[in-house]
């Protein structure tokens, strides 16, 4: 087994750290996300706040490492989600055509030409606002570019000759799509899901902005960096962990995504 | 005795945007068991066309028409579930171009594992052994080393031949070859023409289609199909 490159490595060491962190929080962090210093507000970095403390007194390393718990998790869960149904119904549209295609297309031509934030609203707005109906309604939003990206990927592979070969095999539908389909869409689907990893993150911080993703005094990374906007001038290192941590994800998470479609692509070279 | 492949009247038509055409017209033929037939005609004459409606690889812009006689029964009036199933187990197909029909995400010995997998009902594992000593009896040295290898590793003639040993992996009694050997060069040409004219004394019967008539110098008797 060839080993995968070093960015890979480095990408996979930088995401597992993070997600140690959040989830080793209640070890990690010095103080309780919530706990006030009154007299230490807006404190700038020290010591004692390794990261600043806010307009409260809190400190902005431990909420940051609490709020990676929910950006973290909204990330994951929504762009999960959206991959389950998107990645199988865009191969199902782009290998069978027809109908299905047409009324499966022009459906998330509907969904598509909403707003995100609308849609998102307009799912949480049914129900009590909490952080798993807000993966669950990022998630669904996903499913209509993640079918896109499937489709039109899969529209150029029914094509080769392979897939025809496939089928002049006798291979049933699910075999095709399965093995012939998904791994030769799996570059496309893949940078697509880290992309959608980061823009989930940032989805929830305008939702929770708005009040309707996670509740105060919680706070994930986004909500973080919106409070801090008044303070850019006074108290810069409001946005610098939360934003550190949200860059640190984002780029990790594309390099690892990048990574694993060079390192699953038996046609790049660097093997044997 | 019953013919293994028949066709009766088969007529091919597209729908093109500049309407109906005809890719061809009233075609009938018998292939008896163990033997081999050419199918010669220029670019456009419709040979592909019957490869294609023999195979059930048309798709819904072509309108098939006449009859298709597979061991006695009609292609045409089987459903798609049981077509499939004679697909890769009853007929196997070679097609033209040897850089394009491997899926270039999995390994050799598993596209030629798969079909015996499918139909035969084997266990993956035997069913790579089968794939190694197919690809043996295809005249390849270490067919283990290249039975893990992807199709961007190997040759032209290579990638040939693993098509060869999945069409032939169930023991099909008929092979249908659309322009086996047109994207090789003539050396490689040469060998896996001899290589089919082997495996046709060994098991098959055979429908061959090929613009030259050197190709089908291997097969009993040839037919060509005019250009309507």
């Amino acid at each position: 087994m060839r080993l995968p490159p070093w960015r890979v490595i480095l990408a996979g060491y930088v995401l597992a750290g993070i997600v140690v962190a959040a989830a080793g929080a209640d070890w990690l962090a010095p103080y309780p996300f919530d706990e006030l210093h009154v007299a230490d507000r807006l404190h700038s970095p020290s010591l004692a706040y390794l990261a600043g403390t806010d307009e409260y007194g809190r400190d902005v390393l431990s909420r940051t490492l609490y709020g990676g718990r929910l950006s973290l998790f909204l990330g994951v869960a929504a762009t999960g989600i959206g991959l389950a149904a998107g990645v199988p119904l865009g191969l199902l549209a782009g290998y069978r055509r027809g109908l299905l295609d047409e009324v499966l297309m022009r459906a998330l031509d509907v969904v598509m030409s909403f707003p995100a934030l609308l849609l998102v609203l307009l799912i949480i707005a049914v129900t009590p606002p909490g952080l798993g109906k807000t993966a669950v309604a990022v998630g669904i939003l996903f499913v209509a570019p993640i079918a896109r990206v499937t489709r039109s990927v899969t529209l150029d592979l029914v094509t080769r000759e392979f897939i025809v070969a496939a089928r002049a095999r006798g291979e049933r539908l699910s075999y095709i799509l399965r093995r012939e389909l998904l791994p030769n869409a799996w570059p496309a689907i893949v940078v697509e899901g880290s992309l959608r990893v980061a823009f989930a993150i940032l989805l929830g911080a305008v939702l929770s902005f708005l009040g309707f993703g996670v509740q105060p005094p919680a706070a994930d990374w986004g909500l973080m960096i919106n409070n801090s906007r008044d303070f850019v001038e006074t108290a810069p290192w409001l946005a610098l962990a939360p934003g550190a941590a949200m860059s640190l994800t984002v780029i990790a998470v594309s390099l690892l995504g990048d990574g694993l479609r060079e390192y699953l692509d038996p046609r790049l070279a660097y093997r044997q | 005795m019953t013919p293994l492949l028949a066709l009766r009247d088969l007529t091919v038509t597209y729908a093109t945007e500049a309407g109906r055409l005809t890719a061809a017209r009233a075609v009938s033929f018998d292939l008896a068991a163990g033997e081999a037939l050419g199918l010669v005609g220029e670019s456009g004459s419709g040979k592909s066309t019957i490869a294609g409606a023999i195979l059930d690889l048309l798709g819904d812009g072509a309108t098939v028409e006449g009859d298709i006689l597979f061991e006695s029964v009609d292609l045409s009036e089987l459903d798609a579930k049981r077509r499939r199933k004679l697909l890769g187990h009853r007929i196997g197909a070679v097609f033209q171009d040897p850089f394009t029909a491997l899926d270039p995400a999995m390994t050799i010995g598993r596209q030629i594992a798969e079909p015996l997998v499918e139909h035969l009902r084997l266990r993956p594992k035997s069913a790579m052994e089968r794939a190694c000593e197919l690809l043996a009896d295809m005249g390849i040295d270490q067919p283990r080393r290249i039975a893990a290898a992807y199709p961007h590793q190997l040759s032209g003639g290579m990638r040939q031949r693993a098509l060869i040993a999945a069409a032939v992996a169930c023991e099909p009694p008929l092979l249908v070859l659309d322009e086996p050997t047109t994207a090789l060069d003539v050396t490689v040409e040469a060998q896996i023409l001899s290589l089919l004219a082997e495996l046709r004394q060994r098991c098959c019967s055979s429908v061959t289609i090929s613009r030259s008539c050197a190709n089908s110098a291997t097969a009993s008797r040839c037919s060509t199909p005019a250009r309507s």
